[in-house]
């Protein structure tokens, strides 16, 4: 990437977080909504675990490390992958004329048109259940093992990022995609805040290599709460922003074919 | 060597069959629009083009597919030795385009955050664009809304600053797809003055779309006039005008009632009181003999000539079968 294209790209993502000091109501109505939907995410698995004295195996504090894991990618997803909820929006209105029209690559003005501040409430929160949980389980963290797991993290949101983009990106043929975001997040939840053991092997094979969803939280909190040290351990780690990478490359190559068929609208 | 070559350019939107809708009688709908339908043009540097059509002839879709904006069905658009939707970035540096109907500018930024953006994007040196910047606010006079975001501007300002935005980077090739829609007659004025004085000053070729003939009188030397998506005719508007309107009229105002001669009664077009217009061949018939003639015979109250008017050529031309 050439300077001029990264200072560029860093100052697309700056006015982008400038443009929402304008609404500022909006972000403070999400600093009292999000920790109430997490705090009653936490507490279902709270029950959960002292219903039925543990799920498929994994205690309260277990499930809370891989959900306040699986949150952070979402909250990462959120600050960087928001304006996929409007993609068809964008379609519509004839909005990629003005990404086309300009001398930078549409994908990297469209990641950086809504970088999204509320994004980081997450990524707190996440962070905050994910140090909790880790110190009550009395995890043993070195140097490495938090590279490690940084990098898995940057992995996580890769796939969610490509994930979103692909099943988005069907709007430039569609027209309509933001049922797909929602559809894509229930079963994100649903893939990553509860161990998949619980489902059928079927399924979880289908969720680990077809939908790489296993990948963002369920395989990497596992490998963590066996202590890891083997190599095994350590390649499931590199797997996930491996595939992630992979992924991401598709989806941005499906993005730009999809804008082939882009039709602009109107006048 | 051209600076714009369109060959054989065609765009098809497909037809868009609903859901459920096969068993419908109605298959009229089916049909896919073939929005522009073979076109082929050259442009040469420092030409200034008018690009006209009635409403929904294919100008914007061809527009669109010369900036890079719409992939093309069949055909090829070249803007200065390359193809837009191959190399897109090297291209649209070297485009400025406007559209009068929608802003191209950042609905949400200030207007001065948007010029920094495309300076950025266009890697144009801070004193460049200083200079740059002046010159056009010397024209276009944006300097007052500078810190305004751009959807609280009026459509004067707005179209203003998109025109400044596409000037920015000093593109050799301006597209404009009705620059002057909705604007008052000053601000009409000033855009049509800074328009050419740039094609003057820079040889800047400019290729415009707009529905204001005042437009092409003032900036046009050449029209293609599509329909339909197909070519009705290329030419220079001095040919167009020889070929589609090449009368003149002598307008002549009789003190008196008046009777002509037949010779002269041949030449007359329409008669009404005193009034008289004696039509002309454009280049042949001396206008200066007429009059000699006519006030050696009759008392003249009053005279004016007609010129062929640009409104009738243009209006002949969207009548004519592409």
């Amino acid at each position: 990437m050439d300077s001029n294209l990264l200072g560029t790209t860093l100052y697309l993502m700056k006015l982008s977080i400038k443009k929402q000091f304008a609404y500022p109501l909006m972000f403070i109505s999400c600093l009292f909504l999000i920790p109430m939907m997490v705090a009653s995410g936490v507490l279902l698995l709270y029950a959960l675990a002292t219903h039925f004295s543990s799920v498929s195996g994994w205690t309260f504090d277990q499930l809370a490390l891989l959900y306040g894991f699986g949150y952070l990618s979402h909250g990462l997803l959120m600050v960087f992958g928001a304006q996929n909820i409007w993609m068809d929006q964008l379609v519509i209105k004839g909005e990629f004329d003005r990404m086309l029209l300009r001398p930078l690559p549409v994908i990297i003005q469209y990641a950086c048109s809504n970088i999204n501040l509320i994004g980081f409430i997450d990524v707190i929160i996440g962070a905050g259940i994910l140090t909790a949980s880790s110190w009550r389980l009395k995890l043993s963290w070195n140097a490495g093992l938090v590279l490690l797991l940084l990098l898995t993290l940057a992995g996580a949101t890769w796939i969610r990022l490509a994930l979103y983009l692909i099943v988005c990106s069907t709007a430039f043929w569609t027209k309509r995609s933001s049922s797909l975001f929602w559809l894509m997040t229930d079963l994100m939840e649903r893939a990553t805040q509860l161990p998949l053991s619980i489902y059928p092997q079927r399924f979880q094979l289908v969720l680990t290599v077809l939908l790489p969803l296993a990948m963002i939280s369920y395989q990497p909190v596992k490998q963590l709460l066996n202590q890891p040290g083997t190599w095994l351990a350590g390649l499931v780690f590199l797997a996930t922003p491996v595939i992630g990478l992979i992924i991401l490359y598709l989806a941005v190559k499906f993005f730009n074919f999809g804008l082939k068929q882009y039709e602009s609208a109107g006048s | 060597m051209y600076q714009i070559e369109v060959m054989d350019l065609v765009k098809i939107y497909p037809a868009r069959r609903r859901l459920f809708e096969q068993w419908k009688q109605d298959r009229k709908l089916d049909v896919a629009t073939h929005a522009v339908d073979g076109l082929s043009f050259s442009i040469s540097a420092g030409e200034r083009v008018g690009f006209l059509g009635p409403n929904g002839a294919g100008k914007s879709t061809t527009i669109k597919m010369m900036a890079g904006i719409l992939q093309p069905t069949s055909g090829r658009v070249t803007i200065l030795g390359q193809s837009p939707h191959q190399h897109r970035i090297e291209v649209c540096k070297k485009l400025g385009v406007v559209f009068g109907q929608r802003s191209q500018l950042y609905w949400d930024l200030k207007l001065e955050e948007s010029f920094e953006l495309l300076r950025r994007m266009y890697g144009i040196h801070a004193a460049d664009y200083q200079r740059r910047l002046n010159r056009l606010n010397d024209v276009l006079d944006f300097s007052r809304f500078l810190k305004h975001p751009v959807r609280n501007l009026s459509l004067g300002q707005r179209i203003r600053a998109d025109l400044a935005a596409a000037m920015l980077h000093n593109p050799p090739i301006l597209l404009l797809d009705e620059p002057t829609i909705g604007l008052d007659l000053d601000s009409k004025k000033k855009i049509r003055n800074y328009i050419k004085e740039i094609n003057l000053q820079e040889g800047t070729t400019v290729l415009l779309t707009t529905h204001d003939l005042d437009d092409v009188e003032w900036l046009c030397d050449r029209l293609i006039i599509i329909n339909h998506g197909k070519m009705v005719a290329d030419n220079s508007i001095h040919v167009l005008t020889e070929q589609i309107a090449p009368e003149r009229y002598l307008v002549v105002e009789f003190d008196t009632e008046y009777e002509l001669s037949v010779a002269l009664e041949e030449k007359v077009h329409k008669q009404e009181g005193l009034t008289c217009w004696f039509k002309m061949k454009a280049r042949e018939d001396s206008i200066s003999a007429l009059v000699s003639e006519l006030a050696a015979r009759f008392v003249i109250r009053d005279l004016s000539i007609k010129e062929p008017d640009i409104e009738d050529v243009v209006l002949a031309l969207y009548n004519r079968k592409a």
